[in-house]
Protein backbone atom coordinates (compact mmCIF):
# COMPACT_ATOMS: atom_id res chain seq x y z
CA UNK A 1 0.00 0.00 0.00
CA UNK A 2 1.49 3.22 -0.80
CA UNK A 3 1.48 5.52 2.43
CA UNK A 4 1.33 9.31 1.69
CA UNK A 5 3.91 11.69 1.76
CA UNK A 6 3.25 15.28 2.32
CA UNK A 7 5.64 16.74 0.20
CA UNK A 8 8.88 16.73 -0.12
CA UNK A 9 10.27 15.50 3.19
CA UNK A 10 12.59 18.99 3.48
CA UNK A 11 9.81 21.57 3.10
CA UNK A 12 7.75 19.46 5.58
CA UNK A 13 10.65 20.03 7.93
CA UNK A 14 11.06 23.37 6.67
CA UNK A 15 7.34 24.10 7.31
CA UNK A 16 7.15 22.60 10.98
CA UNK A 17 10.33 24.76 11.84
CA UNK A 18 8.94 27.75 10.51
CA UNK A 19 5.46 26.86 12.36
CA UNK A 20 7.34 26.07 15.94
CA UNK A 21 8.46 30.11 15.45
CA UNK A 22 5.18 31.16 14.86
CA UNK A 23 4.71 31.57 11.20
CA UNK A 24 1.37 31.78 10.10
CA UNK A 25 2.17 30.71 6.69
CA UNK A 26 3.61 27.49 7.51
CA UNK A 27 1.11 26.63 10.12
CA UNK A 28 -1.52 27.04 6.81
CA UNK A 29 0.48 24.93 4.89
CA UNK A 30 0.64 22.33 7.50
CA UNK A 31 -2.91 22.50 7.99
CA UNK A 32 -4.65 22.42 4.43
CA UNK A 33 -2.03 19.43 3.22
CA UNK A 34 -2.74 17.74 6.47
CA UNK A 35 -6.66 18.18 7.60
CA UNK A 36 -8.12 16.14 4.99
CA UNK A 37 -6.16 12.97 5.76
CA UNK A 38 -7.36 13.66 9.85
CA UNK A 39 -10.67 14.41 9.32
CA UNK A 40 -10.99 11.01 7.18
CA UNK A 41 -9.39 9.20 9.84
CA UNK A 42 -11.41 10.78 12.56
CA UNK A 43 -14.55 9.87 9.94
CA UNK A 44 -13.74 6.33 10.01
CA UNK A 45 -13.71 5.84 13.75
CA UNK A 46 -16.36 8.12 14.87
CA UNK A 47 -18.60 8.14 12.23
CA UNK A 48 -19.95 11.56 11.63
CA UNK A 49 -18.68 13.75 9.88
CA UNK A 50 -19.33 16.90 12.60
CA UNK A 51 -18.13 15.38 15.08
CA UNK A 52 -14.64 14.36 12.96
CA UNK A 53 -14.20 17.68 11.75
CA UNK A 54 -14.32 18.91 15.32
CA UNK A 55 -11.69 16.76 16.42
CA UNK A 56 -9.08 17.53 13.65
CA UNK A 57 -9.86 21.28 14.05
CA UNK A 58 -9.22 19.91 17.74
CA UNK A 59 -6.20 18.02 16.82
CA UNK A 60 -4.81 20.85 14.73
CA UNK A 61 -5.35 23.95 17.28
CA UNK A 62 -2.74 21.23 19.84
CA UNK A 63 0.02 20.36 16.69
CA UNK A 64 -0.01 23.79 15.93
CA UNK A 65 0.57 25.07 19.09
CA UNK A 66 2.88 22.63 20.18
CA UNK A 67 4.65 22.90 17.07
CA UNK A 68 8.05 22.63 19.08
CA UNK A 69 7.49 19.35 20.97
CA UNK A 70 7.29 17.78 17.50
CA UNK A 71 10.64 15.38 17.19
CA UNK A 72 11.55 14.18 13.83
CA UNK A 73 13.51 11.19 15.02
CA UNK A 74 10.62 9.16 16.93
CA UNK A 75 8.31 9.66 14.07
CA UNK A 76 6.68 11.02 11.06
CA UNK A 77 4.49 14.50 11.47
CA UNK A 78 1.51 12.54 10.10
CA UNK A 79 1.75 9.73 12.65
CA UNK A 80 2.78 12.61 15.46
CA UNK A 81 -0.88 14.31 14.10
CA UNK A 82 -2.93 10.78 13.79
CA UNK A 83 -1.50 9.92 17.33
CA UNK A 84 -3.08 13.18 18.52
CA UNK A 85 -6.45 13.09 16.86
CA UNK A 86 -6.74 8.86 17.38
CA UNK A 87 -6.54 9.85 21.31
CA UNK A 88 -9.01 12.70 20.97
CA UNK A 89 -11.79 10.11 18.78
CA UNK A 90 -10.98 7.81 21.98
CA UNK A 91 -12.10 10.85 24.00
CA UNK A 92 -14.95 11.69 21.91
CA UNK A 93 -16.17 8.34 21.74
CA UNK A 94 -16.37 7.84 25.40
CA UNK A 95 -18.00 11.12 25.64
CA UNK A 96 -20.63 10.04 23.48
CA UNK A 97 -20.72 6.69 24.67
CA UNK A 98 -21.63 8.58 28.01
CA UNK A 99 -24.62 10.45 26.31
CA UNK A 100 -26.25 7.18 24.91
CA UNK A 101 -29.22 6.08 27.00
CA UNK A 102 -28.71 2.65 28.01
CA UNK A 103 -31.44 1.27 25.84
CA UNK A 104 -29.79 2.54 22.51
CA UNK A 105 -26.64 0.26 24.04
CA UNK A 106 -28.67 -2.49 25.00
CA UNK A 107 -30.25 -2.65 20.99
CA UNK A 108 -27.13 -2.85 19.85
CA UNK A 109 -28.27 -1.94 16.06
CA UNK A 110 -25.73 -1.32 12.41
CA UNK A 111 -24.89 2.28 13.56
CA UNK A 112 -26.40 4.79 10.64
CA UNK A 113 -24.12 5.80 7.67
CA UNK A 114 -23.19 9.46 7.70
CA UNK A 115 -25.14 11.19 4.69
CA UNK A 116 -21.61 12.27 3.45
CA UNK A 117 -20.08 9.16 3.33
CA UNK A 118 -22.99 7.22 1.50
CA UNK A 119 -23.10 10.28 -1.06
CA UNK A 120 -19.13 9.51 -1.15
CA UNK A 121 -19.26 5.76 -1.60
CA UNK A 122 -22.47 5.98 -4.33
CA UNK A 123 -20.57 8.17 -6.37
CA UNK A 124 -17.53 5.28 -6.57
CA UNK A 125 -20.38 2.26 -6.85
CA UNK A 126 -19.61 1.09 -3.27
CA UNK A 127 -22.14 -0.15 -1.17
CA UNK A 128 -22.61 0.73 2.81
CA UNK A 129 -22.27 -2.34 4.02
CA UNK A 130 -18.29 -2.12 4.52
CA UNK A 131 -18.74 1.05 6.31
CA UNK A 132 -21.01 -0.31 8.52
CA UNK A 133 -19.27 -3.36 9.33
CA UNK A 134 -16.22 -1.76 9.90
CA UNK A 135 -17.92 0.63 12.60
CA UNK A 136 -19.35 -2.63 14.30
CA UNK A 137 -15.60 -3.67 14.83
CA UNK A 138 -14.58 -3.28 18.07
CA UNK A 139 -12.70 -0.07 19.21
CA UNK A 140 -9.04 -1.38 18.72
CA UNK A 141 -9.26 -3.60 15.99
CA UNK A 142 -11.34 -0.66 14.28
CA UNK A 143 -8.30 1.57 14.95
CA UNK A 144 -5.96 -0.68 13.61
CA UNK A 145 -7.65 -1.12 10.59
CA UNK A 146 -8.92 2.84 10.29
CA UNK A 147 -5.28 3.35 10.37
CA UNK A 148 -3.59 1.01 7.89
CA UNK A 149 -6.28 1.82 5.67
CA UNK A 150 -8.16 4.82 5.92
CA UNK A 151 -4.82 6.63 6.79
CA UNK A 152 -2.93 4.64 4.26
CA UNK A 153 -0.15 3.56 6.86
CA UNK A 154 2.61 1.19 6.91
CA UNK A 155 2.22 -1.11 9.96
CA UNK A 156 4.97 0.43 11.80
CA UNK A 157 3.25 3.47 11.88
CA UNK A 158 -0.20 1.92 13.23
CA UNK A 159 1.87 0.58 15.85
CA UNK A 160 3.72 3.22 16.64
CA UNK A 161 -0.17 5.64 16.57
CA UNK A 162 -1.68 2.74 18.59
CA UNK A 163 1.23 2.71 21.15
CA UNK A 164 1.83 -1.44 19.82
CA UNK A 165 4.88 -2.84 18.30
CA UNK A 166 4.12 -2.98 14.39
CA UNK A 167 3.31 -7.08 14.70
CA UNK A 168 0.43 -6.77 16.98
CA UNK A 169 -1.02 -3.67 14.43
CA UNK A 170 -0.06 -6.44 11.52
CA UNK A 171 -2.20 -9.02 13.57
CA UNK A 172 -5.34 -6.57 14.79
CA UNK A 173 -5.76 -5.52 11.06
CA UNK A 174 -6.01 -8.89 10.16
CA UNK A 175 -8.44 -9.74 12.87
CA UNK A 176 -10.32 -6.67 11.47
CA UNK A 177 -10.03 -7.72 7.73
CA UNK A 178 -11.27 -11.18 8.66
CA UNK A 179 -14.00 -9.90 10.60
CA UNK A 180 -15.41 -7.52 7.58
CA UNK A 181 -15.19 -10.42 5.34
CA UNK A 182 -17.34 -12.47 7.73
CA UNK A 183 -19.86 -9.87 8.02
CA UNK A 184 -19.46 -9.06 4.56
CA UNK A 185 -20.52 -12.95 3.53
CA UNK A 186 -23.12 -13.37 6.35
CA UNK A 187 -25.04 -10.63 4.51
CA UNK A 188 -24.38 -12.03 1.10
CA UNK A 189 -22.64 -8.96 -0.15
CA UNK A 190 -20.12 -10.62 -2.31
CA UNK A 191 -22.19 -9.73 -5.67
CA UNK A 192 -22.84 -6.14 -4.70
CA UNK A 193 -19.36 -5.90 -4.58
CA UNK A 194 -18.22 -6.87 -7.32
CA UNK A 195 -16.50 -3.13 -9.29
CA UNK A 196 -19.24 -0.72 -10.81
CA UNK A 197 -18.10 2.00 -13.13
CA UNK A 198 -18.36 5.14 -11.05
CA UNK A 199 -21.18 7.52 -12.94
CA UNK A 200 -19.66 9.82 -15.10
CA UNK B 1 -15.50 -13.11 -0.76
CA UNK B 2 -11.90 -13.74 -0.09
CA UNK B 3 -9.62 -11.43 1.83
CA UNK B 4 -7.73 -9.46 -0.79
CA UNK B 5 -11.06 -8.47 -2.06
CA UNK B 6 -12.16 -7.01 1.43
CA UNK B 7 -8.73 -5.35 1.79
CA UNK B 8 -9.05 -3.63 -1.92
CA UNK B 9 -12.84 -2.96 -1.15
CA UNK B 10 -11.10 -0.71 2.00
CA UNK B 11 -9.04 0.46 -0.33
CA UNK B 12 -11.59 2.25 -2.60
CA UNK B 13 -13.70 3.19 0.44
CA UNK B 14 -10.50 5.26 1.55
CA UNK B 15 -10.13 6.70 -2.32
CA UNK B 16 -14.03 7.49 -2.16
CA UNK B 17 -13.56 9.21 1.01
CA UNK B 18 -11.11 11.66 -0.61
CA UNK B 19 -13.64 13.00 -3.19
CA UNK B 20 -15.77 14.10 -0.45
CA UNK B 21 -15.94 17.73 0.41
CA UNK B 22 -14.55 19.75 3.04
CA UNK B 23 -14.34 22.94 3.94
CA UNK B 24 -10.91 23.58 4.87
CA UNK B 25 -11.00 27.18 4.52
CA UNK B 26 -13.66 27.50 7.10
CA UNK B 27 -11.87 25.02 9.43
CA UNK B 28 -8.65 26.80 8.83
CA UNK B 29 -10.03 30.03 10.12
CA UNK B 30 -11.38 28.34 13.27
CA UNK B 31 -8.28 26.77 14.33
CA UNK B 32 -6.50 29.95 13.69
CA UNK B 33 -9.06 32.25 15.46
CA UNK B 34 -8.98 29.50 18.54
CA UNK B 35 -5.02 29.51 18.36
CA UNK B 36 -4.61 33.19 18.83
CA UNK B 37 -7.26 33.34 22.16
CA UNK B 38 -5.20 33.44 24.85
CA UNK B 39 -4.59 30.11 26.87
CA UNK B 40 -6.30 29.16 29.40
CA UNK B 41 -4.63 29.31 32.29
CA UNK B 42 -4.54 26.59 34.70
CA UNK B 43 -5.84 28.41 37.79
CA UNK B 44 -6.42 25.14 40.15
CA UNK B 45 -2.84 24.77 41.14
CA UNK B 46 -3.15 28.02 42.70
CA UNK B 47 -6.52 27.87 44.39
CA UNK B 48 -5.40 25.07 45.96
CA UNK B 49 -2.53 26.06 47.76
CA UNK B 50 -4.20 29.42 48.68
CA UNK B 51 -6.94 26.96 50.29
CA UNK B 52 -4.29 24.44 51.43
CA UNK B 53 -2.66 27.47 53.71
CA UNK B 54 -6.07 28.80 54.89
CA UNK B 55 -7.07 25.31 56.06
CA UNK B 56 -3.64 25.41 57.94
CA UNK B 57 -4.12 28.30 59.67
CA UNK B 58 -7.63 27.70 60.74
CA UNK B 59 -6.58 24.06 62.23
CA UNK B 60 -3.44 25.38 63.69
CA UNK B 61 -5.55 28.37 65.60
CA UNK B 62 -7.78 25.65 67.61
CA UNK B 63 -6.06 25.35 71.30
CA UNK B 64 -4.94 21.92 71.06
CA UNK B 65 -3.05 22.80 67.88
CA UNK B 66 -1.99 25.93 69.61
CA UNK B 67 -1.09 24.23 72.45
CA UNK B 68 2.08 22.23 70.62
CA UNK B 69 2.64 25.09 67.85
CA UNK B 70 2.83 28.02 70.50
CA UNK B 71 5.66 27.34 72.92
CA UNK B 72 4.23 30.75 75.09
CA UNK B 73 0.95 29.10 75.03
CA UNK B 74 1.71 25.52 75.82
CA UNK B 75 3.95 27.07 78.54
CA UNK B 76 0.97 28.92 80.13
CA UNK B 77 -0.75 25.69 80.54
CA UNK B 78 2.16 23.85 82.56
CA UNK B 79 2.29 24.15 86.61
CA UNK B 80 4.14 27.17 87.85
CA UNK B 81 7.92 25.91 88.42
CA UNK B 82 8.12 25.26 92.08
CA UNK B 83 11.88 25.75 93.85
CA UNK B 84 12.24 22.60 96.49
CA UNK B 85 14.68 22.79 99.11
CA UNK B 86 16.90 19.47 100.72
CA UNK B 87 19.68 20.15 102.50
CA UNK B 88 22.72 17.64 102.86
CA UNK B 89 23.11 15.90 106.33
CA UNK B 90 25.43 13.26 107.52
CA UNK B 91 21.90 10.65 107.41
CA UNK B 92 21.26 11.84 103.77
CA UNK B 93 18.96 14.15 101.99
CA UNK B 94 16.01 16.04 104.19
CA UNK B 95 12.64 15.76 102.82
CA UNK B 96 11.94 18.35 100.14
CA UNK B 97 10.52 21.49 101.46
CA UNK B 98 8.85 23.80 99.06
CA UNK B 99 10.27 27.26 99.15
CA UNK B 100 8.94 30.39 100.38
CA UNK B 101 9.80 32.00 97.67
CA UNK B 102 7.93 29.90 95.30
CA UNK B 103 5.41 28.52 96.96
CA UNK B 104 1.66 29.70 96.07
CA UNK B 105 0.00 31.86 98.83
CA UNK B 106 -2.87 30.08 100.37
CA UNK B 107 -6.28 30.78 99.02
CA UNK B 108 -8.23 33.75 101.12
CA UNK B 109 -11.65 33.58 100.48
CA UNK B 110 -12.58 35.84 104.05
CA UNK B 111 -14.53 38.33 102.24
CA UNK B 112 -15.56 41.35 104.59
CA UNK B 113 -19.07 41.18 105.24
CA UNK B 114 -21.15 43.53 103.05
CA UNK B 115 -22.50 47.07 104.87
CA UNK B 116 -25.98 46.17 105.13
CA UNK B 117 -28.53 49.38 104.39
CA UNK B 118 -29.60 51.41 106.85
CA UNK B 119 -32.35 50.68 108.56
CA UNK B 120 -32.43 46.92 107.42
Amino acid sequence: MRTEPAKDDAWLAEWIERGARGDEAACAALFHEFYPSVVRLSLGLLNDLADAEEVAQDTFVYALSNLGRYDARRSAFRTWLFTIALSRCRNKRRRKLLLQGPLELLAGEMPATPREVETALERRGLRRQLWQALQALSEPVREAVVLRYLGEMRYKEVGAALGCNPKTAESRVRLGVEALRRALTEQGAAPEWQWSEAPA
Amino acid sequence: MRRREVESQLEQVAAALKTMPLSSEAAWDRVRAQMKMPRQVNRWPLALSMSLVAATFIVANVVPMRYHLAPTLRAAYLPAPVLVERTPTPLGWTAPVVSGATAAPPLRFDVAPVPRPPGS
